[in-house]
């Protein structure tokens, strides 16, 4: 019995000590650059459950600017809020996640040229009429927390709130996709959200009985970097411009976001 | 890289608004699952076969399911089967006090199996029904036997309870997310949450630990 348990005990610490070698990255050739994204906004970038890979929109788009920079790009799946930190602790590179360029997000990291325009739209059940976002003056929002949409929301409910009206009365979470499903079970009366991903979402459940407004605001993607990170900027932002240039883009344009 | 004092006062406050709901649902939860979990660990230890069945599976389905499922099944899942509007905070409360009373039960269960089956003989044998001896004889004695492993249940559980930030629960975890995200400062924003749980979690287990003792003195 004793001497049964002693193998149980060394094959658990194999294992585990082979978990960490696994987890370990491999040698990184010196151009390889790790790129961080939560892999959960379709379509900006979304994991594909049939080959276990992230696809989208931001991963054709920094492969093909990588491409053209002559970069290695490498992948990492990390939560949308733990990505500024992980870009911090040089556990990544470079953030490409549908990211908003925002005053704020520019005290603390650098970002590259604009390469998608974006909005914030509300989508809500068709029982409701919200033409604007005032109109959700003492209604739920859902969003999700910390996101420019969320930020957007938050000005114009102290808006409302100086005017004498009921602010917005925020739901926040994790991620785009629970704010939808509190949507869909009814928790709250809409969801402030991304246009691309609210689009993709509609054109996806032909069923579902939302309405989608068009955006309210618009606001540019880029990609987010290491402030010190000068020399990596430029050669992304190089590689941006001649896929603009060259077609690559609109192609990728057309891909995503069909008329 | 240094440590932005400024931080702590911003965030202070706005952080400790989350530990009032931490407890709450702490405190709510170990209750509501004292409850069931008696019930769950009656029903186990029952003559009749269907009862322990039925309760065997329920703490097994708890046990053996992560508490992120269950709280996604019961608040997302369930609506959409059933079409009702749900309540975060009912659903929160509900999946926390489903959860803990499934090992709440379990140890209710040994409490009640420590007792010598001598008393439960004696008690009926002086006329007392099974729910007389249960309640004057047993559960008196089993109480105090389970009341630390209780206090290490809702330790836990003021830890466990963070995992309701994710239907939008706004308790201290969330607000640290929500605070770190803001500031950019996360070494801050979490030093302090830590702290904030700590402030909770060692005054509880400092009193676990003295009911342990005095217990240990009194047999």
């Amino acid at each position: 019995m004793k001497k049964k348990i002693g193998v149980i005990f060394i094959l658990g610490i194999i294992l585990s000590v082979s978990t960490i070698g696994y987890a370990k990255n491999k040698d990184n050739a010196e151009n390889t650059i790790v790129i961080g994204t939560a892999g959960c906004y379709p379509p900006m970038e979304w994991v594909d459950v049939k080959s276990n890979k992230l696809i989208g929109f931001d991963i054709d788009l920094m492969n093909a600017v990588c491409l053209e920079a002559g970069l290695q790009p490498e992948y990492k799946i990390i939560a949308f809020d733990g990505l500024i930190p992980a870009l911090q602790s040089t556990e990544i590179d470079v953030i490409a996640c549908g990211l908003t360029i925002t005053e704020k997000r520019k005290e603390v990291i650098t970002f590259s040229d604009p390469y998608f325009q974006s909005g914030d739209s509300l989508m809500y059940w068709d029982d409701q009429t919200i033409t604007g976002p005032e109109d959700l003056s003492g209604k739920s929002a859902g969003v999700q927390a910390n996101s420019s949409t969320h930020y957007a929301l938050e000005e114009i409910s102290q808006q409302l709130k100086n005017e004498g009206k009921a602010p917005i009365n925020f739901k926040m979470f994790k991620s785009m996709s629970d704010a939808i499903a509190e949507l869909q079970i009814k928790g709250v009366q809409a969801v402030a959200i991304d246009y691309p991903m609210a689009a993709y979402y509609m054109t996806n459940n032909p069923n579902s009985t939302f309405k989608l407004n068009l955006p309210f605001a618009s606001c540019n993607f880029g990609m987010g970097f290491r402030k010190d990170d000068t020399e990596l900027v430029d050669k992304i932002n190089q590689g941006l411009s001649t896929i603009k240039e060259n077609g690559v883009y609109d192609k990728l344009i057309t891909k995503y976001f069909p008329k | 890289m240094e440590i932005n004092v400024q931080i702590f006062y911003e965030y202070f406050q706005f952080l400790f608004a989350g530990v009032g709901l931490t407890l709450g649902l702490t405190v709510a939860a170990v209750c509501i699952g004292i409850i069931i979990g008696l019930f769950v660990s009656l029903g186990k230890l029952s003559h009749i076969k269907l009862l322990r069945i039925v309760t065997s599976i329920y703490i097994d389905f708890i046990r053996g399911t992560p508490l992120l499922a269950q709280i996604f099944f019961i608040h997302y899942g369930l609506p959409q089967i059933f079409h009702y509007s749900p309540n975060v905070l009912f659903d929160a409360i509900l999946t926390l006090s489903i959860n803990c009373s499934a090992y709440i039960a379990e140890i209710f269960r040994g409490g009640i199996e420590s007792i010598d089956p001598g008393q439960n003989e004696a008690a009926l044998s002086l006329g007392m029904t099974f729910a007389q001896t249960l309640r004057k004889v047993i559960l008196p004695q089993a109480f105090r036997r389970v009341l630390p492993p209780l206090g290490n249940v809702f330790i836990s559980m003021l830890k466990d309870s963070s995992m309701v930030s994710v239907i939008s629960m706004q308790e201290l975890l969330f607000k640290g997310t929500i605070a770190a995200g803001q500031s950019f400062r996360p070494f801050e924003i979490w030093i302090m949450v830590a702290a904030l749980y700590l402030m909770l979690t060692i005054p509880f287990s400092r009193l676990v630990a003295w009911t342990e003792k005095r217990m240990a003195q009194q047999t």
